[in-house]
């Protein structure tokens, strides 16, 4: 019955090239511009580690004095911490893994003299970082857990930087020089571009990930610099670098992983006693004084990943569906009571309602399914031109298999949808009258 | 002598057809309405005059890695070099550069009893040498500019007792008084008095409420990390450094890296890129928004039209004019367009009420109302046409014959 239903709407198809070609073309813009705006704005929104997104968390504290606010996220918490804050929290063995994190730079100096020095952006974290982050290595391991505490020139680089300094061989145990102080590579990582950039959606939340990564401990051995925010509220004097240490000044970030619960709610205490114990010496005076910890998915909602602007297209993406949709109705009417007369002649001869009414909607399929495979190329071309006008946001422009099956989905869905009431109108034809114009 | 009443029957008996037309043309024109108005709001913020000679102004950043690099002596040497070069105008050692999305800002007040209770204003902070206003190249319009005397060169808190500041800021900071000898608390206890007023400067954040107000003070930071800006004569002059800067930097002193060399019009295009590309988006959502309703339009039309040729040649050996049969069509579309904006009005109110509360959009421009209708109905005679010429064709001849 089916593969009859497939002829019939075929030589229906044949019969009315231009209608058809008209429904498929509408099908097939609407899908293309809605895939297009929904692929960017479902890889913006995609859980980039899912693995584990509910068990890493970001710590953010409320270190404001009285009345005091600044730069903070809709609930009021500021995006970053202290140095002291963050030297404080490490203390606490609770976390199942810990890091601090600051986003910096170096000078790399190589060592030929054909190749001039370049400017890098790095990573100061503890030796956590990869394992929390799912990073994997290609050569050699992170350094050891001691270096956290102790400090200790050795460096873990990325695949590109071994390939632009060391030709890609294995360079574990050669030194580089950044900004003057020479480090020993211990361990080479893969390939890695989470996007968003969620464990640092403070600076650019599309941009490169960094490709140099140096213990924190260093941070007052080499006086590294930030490349970050640096966010103050009070007004302090700061002559030099351990002043910066000392201050107020909120530019490091603080991660934590933590696998349960119980281990939470701990770790929650834990901090709030350290509040306490902060605010017997003057620190912590506001009455909003207290910590949050926010997993991945929070923590890119409270960063506004997806802009206001991507959320307008989604709406407007969707409203130019319906506009195809409805285009699409008003033709497959036109095309079915076109044949009314010869449905009227098929009644007559015995097909039943149900029939007449499948063979339609097997019409109506058909153009769906067209016009959805078209809509997925169009939409490719719609997300190569996403690729020209945004340059960062070129890792977020693939459709993946949900993403293709959720477009041919929409497809028929939509075109099924659409043909419903046309199939209908035309089923509840009454055979006698075109029989008697006959 | 227009048939409204056969068209309004005929449009009432096929009333699915002619209720989606008119959902179409209703929607369309409500996305048409507020993308144009979105692009309108982009197109006003990205056209503001900066007060700055973008096209003449050239940055770069210096990052030093020598262990024994003498910061202060290199960066005065580097802007002499500079200065001395045929087609610059002048130099200067700055923390930031006007549109380039990076910067410094600050709290500020007229008093300390605003500050103390926070009632201070942010302002963007440009500090550097007594060369800054002059190769930012604004216009200064009250007071005077700072002396190579005034400028302290330090790596901690500098002593500062001068500032110059935006128009802008000084509107905000003395409402309706000049700002021009007056002081300005810094927090700290800091305060400095107003030596200058600068006519209009663009800041650094382009989507930030303190775009223009900037206050200007004569310090420059001795660290690794450094700015310069360059203004040269002309466009052309500019490219030419563009391309020759970084090595003229790295053959007077090898141990450091420069990059970013950019024009601050290459900044300010970066800054506005993300509008930019919206701005394309929606005018290829309205491109084809449009083009399907009137292929959708065209197509029923044309349908109909087939479907009545009978009819239409009745009416013709009846003795109407092919102009008649031609008429019917465009006022039968007169017609339709206007059930459709009439509701595509409501819409466009509803969805504005729904992006403003949303997305805190401005409200729309209200004559776009009135140039949204023209465009639909032009759309719509567009498509009308040629099946309605089709239809003035039909031979008064085909009603008398049979099928």
């Amino acid at each position: 019955m089916f593969s009859y239903y497939l002829k019939l709407s075929w030589l229906s198809i044949k019969r009315t090239p231009a209608l058809t070609s008209l429904m498929i073309l509408a099908i097939s813009l609407g899908i293309g511009v809605s895939m297009t705006v929904l692929t960017v704005n479902y890889m913006m929104d995609k859980d980039p580690i899912p693995e584990k997104s509910h068990q890493l968390y970001h710590v953010q504290l409320y270190t404001y004095g009285k009345g005091q606010s600044n730069s903070l996220t809709t609930d009021g918490f500021s995006y970053q911490v202290t140095y002291q804050d963050a030297m404080n929290i490490h203390r606490s063995d609770i976390p199942h893994r810990k890091t601090r994190s600051l986003a910096t730079g170096f000078s790399v100096i190589p060592d030929s003299a054909d190749q001039s020095p370049f400017l890098q952006s790095a990573r100061a974290i503890d030796s956590d970082f990869f394992q929390m982050f799912n990073i994997p290595f290609i050569n050699g391991a992170v350094w050891d857990k001691n270096v956290d505490t102790l400090g200790k020139n050795v460096v873990v680089i990325g695949k590109d930087l071994n390939e632009r300094l060391f030709k890609g061989e294995n360079s574990v145990g050669r030194q580089i020089n950044l900004s003057s102080v020479v480090y020993t590579v211990v361990g080479i990582i893969d390939h890695w571009q989470p996007a968003p950039r969620y464990y640092d959606l403070n600076n650019g939340s599309f941009n490169e990930s960094e490709m140099i990564f140096v213990p924190f401990s260093l941070l007052p051995v080499h006086e590294i610099p930030s490349w970050g925010n640096n966010n103050g509220w009070r007004t302090e004097e700061i002559n030099n670098y351990q002043d910066k240490l000392d201050s107020e000044i909120m530019w490091n970030q603080y991660w934590v992983e933590i696998n349960d619960n119980s281990t939470k709610d701990r770790y929650i205490d834990w901090i709030n006693g350290y509040i306490a114990e902060q605010q017997k010496i003057g620190r912590f005076q506001n009455e909003k004084a207290g910590v949050s910890l926010k997993n991945v998915i929070e923590w890119m909602k409270v960063n506004q990943v997806v802009s206001s602007d991507n959320s307008i297209l989604v709406g407007l993406s969707f409203m130019f569906l319906a506009v195809c949709m409805i285009n699409t109705i008003g033709l497959l009417l036109a095309k079915f009571l076109n044949r009314a007369p010869e449905v009227g002649v098929r009644r007559a001869l015995g097909a039943s309602r149900r029939e007449i009414f499948f063979q339609h909607l097997v019409d109506v399929s058909l153009i769906g399914t067209v016009g959805g495979i078209l809509g997925l190329a169009l939409g490719q071309l719609g997300l190569l031109g996403v690729k020209t006008l945004y340059s960062s946001y070129s890792q977020l422009v693939h459709m993946d298999m949900t993403l293709i099956l959720t477009a041919i989905g929409i497809a028929l869905g939509s075109s099924l949808l659409a043909g419903l009431y046309p199939a209908w109108l035309i089923c509840r034809t009454n055979p006698s009258i075109y029989l008697k114009i006959q | 002598m227009f048939e409204v009443k056969p068209i309004l029957s005929a449009l009432i008996r096929h009333k699915s057809s002619t209720l989606l037309i008119v959902l179409q043309i209703a929607i369309t024109f409500a996305v048409v309405v507020n993308s144009t108005s979105i692009i309108q709001k982009r197109i006003e913020m990205m056209n503001r005059d900066s007060g700055l000679p973008e096209e003449h102004l050239v940055a770069l950043n210096i990052n030093a890695f020598g262990e024994n690099y003498d910061i202060e002596n290199n960066i005065r040497a580097d802007v002499d070099l500079l200065r001395s070069l045929p087609e610059v105008v002048d130099a200067v050692a700055l923390n930031q550069v006007p549109l380039t999305g990076n910067g410094d800002s600050f709290s500020i007040a007229s008093s300390q009893e605003k500050f103390d209770n926070f009632e201070s204003h942010e302002a963007g902070s440009f500090h550097g040498d007594s060369h800054l206003i002059n190769t930012l190249g604004v216009k200064l319009i009250a007071g005077e500019d700072f002396t190579e005397e005034e400028v302290a060169y330090t790596s901690g808190r500098p002593d500062l007792n001068s500032a110059i500041i935006t128009q802008s800021l000084a509107n905000k900071l003395y409402p309706g008084e000049n700002a021009l000898g007056k002081q300005v608390f810094l927090g700290g206890g800091m305060k400095v008095t107003v030596k200058g007023i600068v006519e209009k400067m663009s800041g650094s954040w382009v989507h930030s409420s303190i775009f223009e107000d900037s206050l200007f003070t004569p310090f420059v930071r001795l660290s690794a990390f450094s700015r310069i800006l360059i203004r040269v004569e002309s466009k052309e002059a500019a490219t030419r450094l563009l391309g020759e800067v970084e090595n003229l930097l790295i053959k007077r002193n090898p141990e450091r890296v420069i990059f970013s060399v950019r024009s601050v019009k290459e900044h300010s295009d970066r800054s506005y890129a993300g509008d930019a590309s919206m701005m394309s988006i929606l005018w290829l959502v309205i491109g084809l928004l449009v083009v399907i309703t009137a292929l959708g339009i065209f197509g029923i039309v044309s349908f109909n039209v087939n479907q009545r040729t009978k009819q239409i040649g009745t009416r013709r050996a009846l003795g109407a004019t092919k102009v008649d049969i031609l008429r019917y069509f465009l006022t039968e579309n007169l017609l339709i367009t206007s059930l459709g904006l009439l509701v595509g009005i409501l819409m466009t109110f509803g969805f504005n009420i729904f992006l403003a509360e949303q997305f805190e959009m401005p409200a729309f421009n209200w004559t776009l109302i009135p140039v949204g209708c023209l465009l639909m109905f032009l759309v719509g005679i567009i498509a009308v046409w040629l099946p309605a010429q089709k239809a003035s064709k039909v031979s008064p001849a085909i009603a008398t014959q049979s099928i």
